[in-house]
């Protein structure tokens, strides 16, 4: 399946859950500097990696997939509760780009303009995270159609 | 040295340490009250224009996974490094490169935490039966954990 955007999607979504969302960011990013006010930078960078909206999206995310079986007339907390584990599978290895991120954010802020500084980690972080789904996504293919089974049984012959 | 009077009114604020009616303060003091009351009127701005910028960030990186099909792609999104573009950038325009390299430093621990966390609830959720809320905000200890204690290894 190839990544694709829809935008009426977006009209799924209601204000208040955008407004809860700003709140939830909102409170976070004003919280992270708080802390690295009283206890320093070592302390307060941990924040910046902190999962600030990842709980109010994953509920979101199970809430619209019960929503759309309920509409057919089935009860969809399983179906709700898989989306949402397939998101955190999704943010598993946007991880990783968020660990590229924050390395070349540590590495490039002394030496470069921090616009270019951000620029350059927004390009690793978006290239980690993107790679990471595809090796990802292939190897769950591979697994599924049973080619690594095979690959394996090659392998033993 | 001057007698105290009507000034008080205008340069000290609530909850500032201010001298009785009638005592004498020296003009040091009085500065001193000031450039404290314009510090903390610069935090305060500092906070509301933190939570500003991060919520705006947030929401733009939520509308973008919205739209973006399929979900195990959008969820790329879930750990996008919004808080961090909203916190840098401004840091470094008031602590300076060395101080904010330091953060994003420290970051790199929070990340691996952060994966840790994502992880489990994935399995949690695939396996278990309890809502995405209470999975997703009862393993934020885990995330605590976890950071604090690779923060702490770093440090060894």
């Amino acid at each position: 399946m190839l990544v694709k955007i829809e935008a009426s999607e977006i009209r799924d979504t209601r204000w208040y859950e955008y407004a809860t969302r700003f709140l939830f960011g909102g409170l976070v990013t004003a919280t992270a500097g708080l802390i690295a006010a009283r206890f320093g930078p070592a302390i307060g960078g941990l924040f910046l990696a902190f999962p600030a909206i990842f709980p109010a999206s994953a509920s979101l995310i199970e809430k619209h997939e019960k929503e759309k079986k309920a509409q057919y007339g089935f009860d969809g907390t399983k179906r709700g509760r898989l989306a949402a584990s397939v998101d955190a599978a999704g943010t598993a290895m946007g991880t990783l780009g968020l660990m590229a991120f924050a390395g070349v954010a540590w590495m490039l802020l002394p030496q470069l303009p921090t616009w270019l500084t951000l620029f350059i980690a927004m390009v690793a972080w978006a290239g980690t995270a993107a790679t990471a789904w595809m090796i990802g996504r292939h190897r769950w293919r591979d697994r599924h159609s049973g080619v690594q089974t095979q690959k394996a049984k090659g392998l033993r012959a | 040295m001057w007698q105290f009077t009507k000034a008080r009114n205008i340069v000290c604020g609530k909850g500032i340490q201010e001298p009785a009616l009638g005592e004498r303060v020296t003009e040091r003091v009085c500065v001193s009250v000031v450039f404290r009351q314009i510090a903390r009127a610069l935090i305060v701005a500092e906070i509301i224009l933190r939570f500003c910028v991060g919520g705006i960030v947030v929401c733009l990186f939520a509308v973008f996974a919205d739209a973006l099909k399929p979900k195990s792609f959008a969820g790329l999104l879930g750990a996008a490094p919004s808080v961090a573009l909203a916190t840098l950038g401004l840091t470094v325009w008031k602590k300076g490169s060395a101080y904010a390299a330091l953060e994003a430093q420290s970051m790199i621990f929070g990340a691996i935490a952060f994966f840790i966390y994502a992880v489990v609830v994935s399995r949690i959720l695939r396996r278990g039966e309890w809502s995405a809320l209470s999975v997703t905000a009862a393993s934020l200890v885990l995330w605590l954990g976890c950071a604090f204690a690779f923060r702490y290894l770093a440090l060894l």
